[in-house]
């Protein structure tokens, strides 16, 4: 039994002699590229760049609240909103969906990824409505999300919404390919765990953004037409802080969960014994990443109610879950120390921290829910942002977000043939584990303890320290980011000039549709596909069986 | 004697020959991503009308301004004609389905004209509002925002249902293919759903 007629380990023929030719090149293969392979490069340098600039813009807002809170400028809220918006939008979000989008068809053994051309529109999308994004900051003061009535505010506005848009048709496309185009046999609960997250992303997040619209069209309107009814204190970016806080941040998290979980169980060598399980578990993540009704500008009690605490706490449970499933595979098998496995499980450590802290958040007594005054007069011009989410939920938005990042790029040291031709070197994997680990804990960790600052006066008077720490974090994960660029625009100019393809499986214990193919994957991935039989058909192939 | 010539049609069929692989329904898995979308923003922006229209109520504040009005007998109409349009989308494909072809375009027809004349009856209905996106009050916006929302959608449920005309009119669809016409159906009974949301909360709770 072969899963492939045509697998170049059975056959020794490549699946690209089976394939259609390309015809573009240059500029013309990229532009107008709907290959997924190509789309996902594209998304992941720019979402490592544009992110690398949010991240540029968020430290220097740090930075400016650590001196004279009399010289600090305008535009301190503006680079606050759009680090932390940008932290998600145009760093972690895309990161995933660029992941997904080169990978995703591969592993379901799809020829290409659903509606090519509208994968397409989404990532020039995005990446247009992005660059509006940051134009829109440099418009004018008040271009962020600051309320005033400067030029850029409702470049801001439209921007944000392209951004959703964007994002949302881009996740439609990529569960749709799950949904839609698995070989025979491939039921859904036999989707590789990466596939199945991006299924579960995609229901959480059609469910959330529409709301995140709402709120922005609903500013939009009342920048343009109407006379501040909508205002609320913290102004815009209260309304729309929620995206980047508790429990809906945990949404941009679920494809770690996936990537994590592959890695470990590819390099574990062995069967995932506890598969439904793990599924059930980043499903239940998924669920409890829903977090569009916790709105405080509109329900001022929602982080004192049951549901927000309830949620938080089973949201720690379905993490433990995914980490019973994944320590399943390791004791079955033998988890080799590489980079991937260094950077997802470090990833996600930190990013399990960030879930269990949430759980105090939701405490009333610890005062954490209320930003401490001493940061306002430190920093005046953060006092809407202040005032719009509380400063801890900052810090866990940072531990969650770079946490899953890291799994992210621990994704792409695992993926790396199939996204460059070959594999990253495992030195600067083991660096950037450390730089993105660290980086996770000094951007996010002051903002955790500065929460207590209510309690604390000793707390409160080192506030301009804290935010000069995480200035530093901020600097870290930036230089992550763009380290990680760079190889992989290096490693893909390599495999080009030299035209040498990796190996197929290059860690060796491939089980999932992805190593069955070149590496890189020529047009149309695959040859024909048989029926596949089990969650793992490349162990299937090599036990001899069907 | 001469033996009679078989047709090579009547000839015995040795193997029945295989089935054509199940097609993927991409279309319609798609499409119900994108009608959930939509439906999560109408939600969302429905429950935003109904929250802050409760706490307006509780703090005695005015929630439709001075001088605005809410007519009924323009949305009960819209509300029908949708319905009807609902079945006559449902008709579409229940034809296309037994290659029904002339009663599948003629539904379809029937159902883009109902949806040009809820465009219609929304423009006067909008006139006869007067409502003001300066009011001291979030209704106005809102209400903007949500109807003007639900005519986007039905806007692009008529060019979903257009595309899927024509692409019929082109013999791409038949008894055995005809996910577009379907999932453009589904798209429509969104819409109506949705209207039917809007109906509830805006025009008849105000």
């Amino acid at each position: 039994m072969a899963i492939t007629d045509t697998s170049p380990a059975v056959t020794g023929t490549s699946p690209a002699e089976t394939r259609p030719a390309t015809a573009s090149t240059g500029l013309a293969a990229v532009v107008g590229t709907g290959d997924h392979k190509t789309l996902g490069r594209l998304y992941l340098g720019c979402s490592l760049l544009l992110g690398a600039l949010a991240l540029g813009v968020l430290a220097w807002g740090q930075f400016e609240a650590t001196g004279d809170p009399a010289s600090q400028t305008d535009r301190a809220l503006d680079n606050f909103a759009l680090g932390r918006l940008g932290l998600v939008f145009l760093l972690v979000a895309p990161f995933f969906v660029g992941l997904a989008t080169a990978i995703v068809p591969l592993q379901v053994g799809a020829r290409t990824i659903a509606f090519p051309r509208a994968a397409a529109a989404a990532f020039w999308g995005w990446l247009l409505s992005s660059a509006l994004f940051l134009v829109s900051h440099l418009a004018s003061v008040g271009g962020g999300v600051a309320g005033s009535d400067g030029n850029g505010v409702g470049l801001t506005y439209i921007s944000l919404i392209g951004i959703a848009a964007s994002l949302l048709l881009g996740v439609i496309c990529l569960a749709t390919t799950v949904i839609g185009l698995r070989p025979p046999g491939m039921y859904l609960d036999r989707v590789p765990f990466f596939s199945w997250s991006i299924v579960v992303v995609a229901g959480i997040w059609v469910l959330t953004f529409p709301a995140f619209v709402v709120n922005v069209v609903l500013l939009f309107m009342d920048q343009k037409y109407g006379a501040g009814a909508f205002a609320v204190e913290g102004g815009p970016w209260a309304q729309l802080a929620w995206i980047t806080g508790p429990p809906q941040v945990f949404a941009f998290a679920i494809p770690a969960l996936g990537v994590l979980a592959d890695i470990t169980s590819t390099l574990s060598g062995a069967r995932q014994p506890q598969r439904g399980a793990l599924l059930a578990a980043i499903g239940a993540f998924g669920a409890f990443g829903f977090g569009a009704y916790v709105q405080p500008a509109f329900n001022p009690g929602a982080y004192h109610q049951l549901p927000f605490a309830a949620q938080s706490a089973f949201a720690v449970l379905a993490l433990l879950g995914v980490l019973a499933g994944i320590g399943g595979a390791a004791r079955k098998g033998k988890v080799s120390l590489k980079s991937p496995t260094l950077l997802g499980l470090g990833g996600f450590l930190v990013l399990l921290l960030g879930v269990v802290l949430t759980v105090p958040f939701g405490l009333g007594r610890l005062g954490l829910q209320t930003s401490p005054k001493a940061v306002a007069d430190v920093a005046p011009g953060l006092e809407a942002a202040i005032a719009g989410s509380p400063i801890y939920t900052w810090g866990l938005a940072a531990l969650v977000l770079v946490g899953a990042l890291a799994v992210g790029i621990g994704g792409v040291f695992f993926w790396a043939s199939k996204i460059t031709g070959r594999q990253l070197p495992e030195a600067l994997g083991m660096l950037l584990a450390l730089g993105a680990l660290v980086g996770a804990i000094v951007l996010g960790a002051p903002f955790l303890v500065l929460g207590f600052a209510n309690k604390s006066e000793g707390l409160a008077d080192s506030t301009k320290a804290f935010f000069g720490i995480s200035a530093v974090g901020a600097v870290i994960v930036l230089a992550v980011a763009l380290v990680l660029v760079l190889l992989i625009i290096g490693n893909r100019a390599s495999v080009l000039s030299s035209g040498s393809p990796g190996d197929l499986d290059p860690w060796g214990t491939g089980q999932t549709l992805e190593w069955a193919t070149d590496s890189p994957p020529a047009p149309g991935n695959f040859g024909e596909l048989a029926t596949v039989t089990s969650p793992e058909p490349l162990l299937d192939l090599a036990e001899g069986g069907d | 004697m001469a033996t009679a010539q078989v047709p090579a049609s009547y000839a015995p069929i040795e193997a029945a020959p295989p089935a054509p692989p199940a097609r993927p329904r991409v279309v319609v898995v798609a499409t119900a991503f994108a009608a959930g979308g939509c439906l999560a923003f109408f939600v969302a922006a429905v429950g935003l009308y109904l929250t802050l229209r409760s706490t307006a109520l509780a703090d005695h504040q005015l929630w439709i301004p001075e001088g605005a009005l809410i007519p009924m007998p323009q949305p009960n109409v819209m509300l029908l004609a949708l319905m009807m349009s609902s079945v006559t989308m449902h008709w579409a494909v229940w034809s296309i389905k037994r290659d029904d072809r002339p009663h599948a375009y003629l539904a379809l027809g029937i159902t883009g004209l109902m949806g040009f004349a809820v465009i219609n009856m929304a423009a006067y209905l909008y006139s006869l509002m007067h409502l003001d996106a300066a009011a001291a009050s979030p209704m106005p916006l809102l209400t903007y925002l949500i109807t003007g929302a639900h005519l986007l959608m039905l806007v692009a449920a008529l060019v979903f249902g257009a595309l899927m005309a024509f692409r019929a009119l082109g013999g791409q669809f038949n008894a055995r293919q005809h996910d577009g016409i379907a999932a453009a159906e589904f798209f429509w009974h969104a819409q109506v759903v949705v209207f039917m949301f809007i109906w509830y909360a805006i025009y008849i709770t105000k």
